[in-house]
């Protein structure tokens, strides 16, 4: 038995050592992949310039080479660093308008830096397709934030056109016998033209004086929306007003209300009966809408989620633009769902 | 151009012709206002559904709507504008209804034909086409005054045609029915009488079409 120790004391020493040796590659490499992440976020989640970047904390990694070619929105662009040749991992991305194939070429070596050169592939390519998401996300909230501009321009400048239009029209052919009562509603109509031309500036400079913190009356607001859904709805509490932009106030209560008019326009079993509760608590008011004869939510925790619609005609932003807008006015935006109870919105809002 | 226009128009329709505006821009609601009063038309204004509804029930005297769809609290979609042309179709409230607006105008001009308006224009509109378009409302209207009490009937379909000859025949069967009876005040025996059926017969169809004295 004494003739074994030598031997077990060197298989246990050199069991040891390998595990050793394996922690301390694991831990490098879990380095290295942080060093990557903190390159991502240094360079804004921008793929080409993560691509052209990233090489020197690969080559730290124990990879041989890489080649990339990109097609960024129709440039088609591409890189190679290292030996590009011999054995390799490769992943194709296609995403709408982005393409990228990557190749990360290996050393030949061992099976235990082969497994963790793999599983640092694996983040890389977890990396380049967040970064594919993050691009395309940030191109869709562009656009829609374009769109929205868009209908808000073709809506008041159409307006302004069509009076611009008449008053040059009456100004060229007045009626006869009526000139005076033209002049007189010119001096009305100019200040309001004004009062609308400097409305559009201010919107399209985003210095409205809606922005200012102008006091909108809540009750008739919630009624005006509730009426405008058909939504029957009891308001209990005393009157109040509210302190935010009214464009965002005006949001907030159309996608909550909108939400309970799809829900009752989609079960059809009963008619919608909206009760909506109005409570102040400090500087804040405390707005708790439900239908008390809504079914309840069966998805709660997408509620808030952007891009999530149940309604094929959504687009899934409302209800997360109204918590949105609800946060940035200091207040909050929140839902109560428990099974079997219809679904509770909670709105809080400054004073 | 505006002033022939205007001389064309029938004098005596003009004088007493009542027109509302549904407009939330303020200054081109006056611009309308004055513009359509300076031309012998009374005027009645608006700038959101709910007024130009109360408007209307108070003066029936109202022959044409000219409405923006565009209206509060929704003044960048086209919803709160068709809901006031459908509530004033389902409410039956004998006025033609010119749509003047500025949004996307291909898609607002089918649906707000399809719910029930007489004419659309998109802005900018010149004033005399508006002149025009009210001329003709005004003259439609007349004319259906007169159908009317020599008891014709003219009703607005909007049902598909691949829903077949039933679907149509239902849809002017509630609508007749429904017209006749708020005509008649909800008084049986005369709107049996008016459409030539018996009273069991008029009891049949509001239950099928669900119509209540309240709710019309």
């Amino acid at each position: 038995m004494e003739q074994l120790y030598p031997y077990l004391i060197i298989i246990g020493s050199s069991i040891l050592i390998a595990a050793g040796w394996l922690l301390y590659s694991y831990r490098t490499q879990i380095l290295l992949s942080q060093k990557l992440i903190r390159l991502n976020e240094d360079l804004n989640y921008d793929l080409p310039d993560f691509l052209r970047q990233c090489w020197p904390s690969l080559k730290e990694s124990g990879f041989a080479g890489l080649s990339w070619s990109l097609n960024w929105f129709g440039t088609y662009v591409s890189g190679s660093n290292g030996k590009t040749d011999g054995r390799m991992l490769e992943k194709r991305f296609d995403v709408q308008e982005i393409t990228l194939t990557v190749r990360l070429y290996l050393h030949q070596r061992s099976w235990e830096y082969r497994f963790i050169s793999s599983a640092l592939a694996d983040n890389f390519f977890l990396l380049v397709r967040m970064n594919l998401w993050v691009k395309l996300g940030a191109v869709r909230s562009t656009f829609e934030q374009t769109a929205k501009m868009t209908v808000f321009l073709q809506h008041d400048v159409k307006n302004m056109a069509q009076l611009m239009k008449l008053t040059a029209e009456q100004l060229d052919n007045p009626v006869p016998g009526q000139e005076d009562k033209l002049i007189e509603s010119m001096r009305e109509v100019i200040p309001a033209v004004r009062d609308r031309a400097e409305h559009m500036l201010n919107t399209l400079t985003n210095k409205s004086a809606d922005n200012l913190e102008s006091s909108h009356d809540l009750n008739a607001l919630l009624e005006q929306t509730a009426n405008m859904y058909e939504l029957p709805s009891t308001i209990n509490g005393e009157t109040t007003t509210v302190k935010l932009p009214k464009n965002n106030l005006q949001s907030i209560l159309d996608n909550i209300l909108g939400n309970f008019s799809r829900q009752a326009n989609k079960s059809s079993a009963q008619k919608p009966d909206v009760h909506i509760d109005l409570e102040r608590e400090d500087d804040f008011v405390k707005v708790t809408i439900t239908d008390k004869n809504g079914a309840p939510c069966l998805w709660p925790e997408r509620l808030f989620e952007p891009f999530w619609s149940e309604f094929g005609t959504g687009r899934g932003i409302g209800l997360y633009q109204a918590r949105q807008h609800a946060y940035a006015a200091g207040g909050s935006l929140t839902a109560e769902s428990m099974a079997n109870t219809p679904l509770i919105f909670v709105l809080k809002l400054p004073a | 151009m505006a002033a022939e226009t205007h001389d064309k128009l029938d004098a005596s329709v003009k004088d007493k012709g009542k027109i509302l505006v549904v407009e939330d821009d303020l200054a081109l609601r006056k611009m309308l206002f004055n513009s359509l009063e300076m031309q012998g038309f009374i005027v009645n204004e608006a700038d959101n559904r709910q007024s130009a509804l109360d408007i209307l029930q108070d003066n029936q005297e109202i022959s044409v709507v000219i409405l923006d769809l565009g209206l509060p609290p929704m003044e960048h979609t086209t919803d709160e504008g068709l809901n006031v042309i459908r509530q004033i179709t389902d409410e039956m409230i004998p006025v033609k209804i010119i749509v003047l607006t500025g949004q996307d105008e291909e898609r607002s001009a089918l649906e707000a034909i399809r719910e029930g308006a007489f004419d659309f224009l998109s802005k900018p509109a010149s004033f005399e086409d508006i002149l025009i378009s009210v001329n003709r409302a005004f003259l439609f209207h007349h004319n259906e005054l007169a159908m009317s009490a020599d008891g014709v009937t003219r009703l607005q379909l909007s049902t598909k045609m691949s829903d077949g000859l039933k679907a149509v025949r239902e849809e002017a069967e509630e609508k007749l029915v429904r017209q006749v009876l708020k005509e008649t005040g909800f008084n049986i025996y005369q709107s049996a009488a008016k459409l030539g059926i018996k009273r069991e017969s008029i009891y049949y169809f509001m239950k099928k079409f669900g119509i209540s004295r309240d709710n019309d």
